[in-house]
């Protein structure tokens, strides 16, 4: 596994041929129910379902892209609903990165997160949107995390811009 | 007399967290007020939502952010009529910092101001999973009583409140978390015999 993609949006599969693109509107998951037991069973998620697979690919690929709505600065909802799921690369001990406290996620391989939100972005929603990002990046070993963003009808030419950062 | 409703919008498993913060509330809210009504996500009827006169929020961050359970809220609430609500909230966080919930805040904030409710502030706490179960739950409970007084006061609310020291935090809270896992792993075993 080298890189995947995760959109929210259906996108050409042409635009990044070198990664597995998982589109959330094709995929069943699970919310998170959020009481931590994947973190009592080492990792182990009470559901079984496709999520299962693609956290266990966020751990094996160096480059991740996530094409995402953006709405009030944060993750739309399907995506935020992937993301919870994602507690369980997480360790349950917390560790002080940066002087902050944090679980380190259970992943040391050094990856690149590049992060494509789209939609009726205010300034002020991009800057709460790249402070999210910093602060659910820490203790993952991210050696970059880059954010683009654009309106929703610019998405396809973006992504034909970002098409074939894959092949890095 | 205004009608308060207390929220717990956090993830299902996480409202098990957030309940003794919620419970404390409660009582402080009922003993001056005679309508503090209590719902979560699953009795939660987005009709009636403007029929009160103030709102708290009461959610544990999940991946250090707004859960997803309370962004369906506002997803709900975008189909309804507008009305001038007061909003408040409790955020709660594992971590040590209280700053993890600036994030969630700031995303509520937006959300009050794309839709016009009027954001009063809230109160953060850190160290969610070991607070209650430390001496520091005197000082927790004095702050949900400043929180419950500044709803009443119809006051803005800036409080935040952890536990005494990051090092203090570190060793509780890992603590805490090897007993967890050696509790599942003996139940595990036991399963398996």
């Amino acid at each position: 596994m080298k890189n995947l993609v995760v959109t929210d949006k259906d996108i050409s599969t042409q635009h990044f041929i070198n990664s597995v693109v998982v589109n959330l509107n094709n995929i069943h998951y699970s919310s998170c129910t959020g009481g931590l037991e994947c973190l009592r069973c080492e990792g182990a998620c009470y559901f079984h379902d496709d999520m299962s697979l693609i956290s266990r690919w966020m751990n094996d690929c160096q480059l991740i892209i996530y094409v995402t709505r953006v709405k009030y600065g944060c993750f739309d909802i399907p995506f935020k609903k992937m993301l919870e799921r994602l507690v369980v690369n997480r360790e349950p001990y917390y560790t002080m990165v940066e002087g902050e406290t944090c679980h380190l996620g259970i992943s040391q391989l050094k990856k690149k997160l590049l992060v494509i939100g789209y939609g009726e972005i205010l300034d002020d929603e991009k800057e709460i949107f790249k402070d999210l990002l910093d602060d659910s990046t820490l203790g993952f070993s991210y050696s970059s995390v880059d954010t683009y963003f654009c309106e929703e009808s610019e998405l396809e030419e973006v992504l034909c811009t970002f098409g074939g950062v894959d092949h890095v | 007399m205004s009608k308060v409703l207390l929220l717990s919008s956090g993830l299902k498993h996480t409202q098990e967290f957030t309940d003794p913060f919620l419970r404390r509330l409660e009582v402080y809210l009922s003993s001056y007020l005679d309508c503090v009504d209590v719902r979560n996500i699953l009795t939660f009827d987005e009709r009636t939502f403007f029929e009160y006169d103030k709102v708290v929020f009461l959610f544990m961050t999940a991946m250090d952010c707004i859960p997803s359970s309370t962004l369906e809220i506002f997803q709900k609430l975008e189909k309804q009529n507008v009305n001038k609500v007061d909003i408040y909230a409790l955020i709660a966080c594992d971590e040590y910092e209280t700053e993890k919930c600036d994030v969630s805040e700031k995303i509520l904030q937006k959300w009050c101001e794309k839709k016009d409710y009027r954001f009063k502030g809230s109160l953060k706490i850190g160290s969610t999973l070991i607070i209650m179960k430390s001496t520091s739950k005197y000082i927790v409970s004095n702050y949900i009583k400043k929180f419950a007084q500044a709803i009443m006061n119809n006051q803005e609310a800036h409080l935040r409140v952890t536990v005494l020291t990051e090092k203090r935090f570190l060793k509780r809270a890992n603590k805490y978390w090897y007993k967890q896992v050696k509790k599942t792993k003996k139940e595990k075993a036991k399963d398996e015999k």
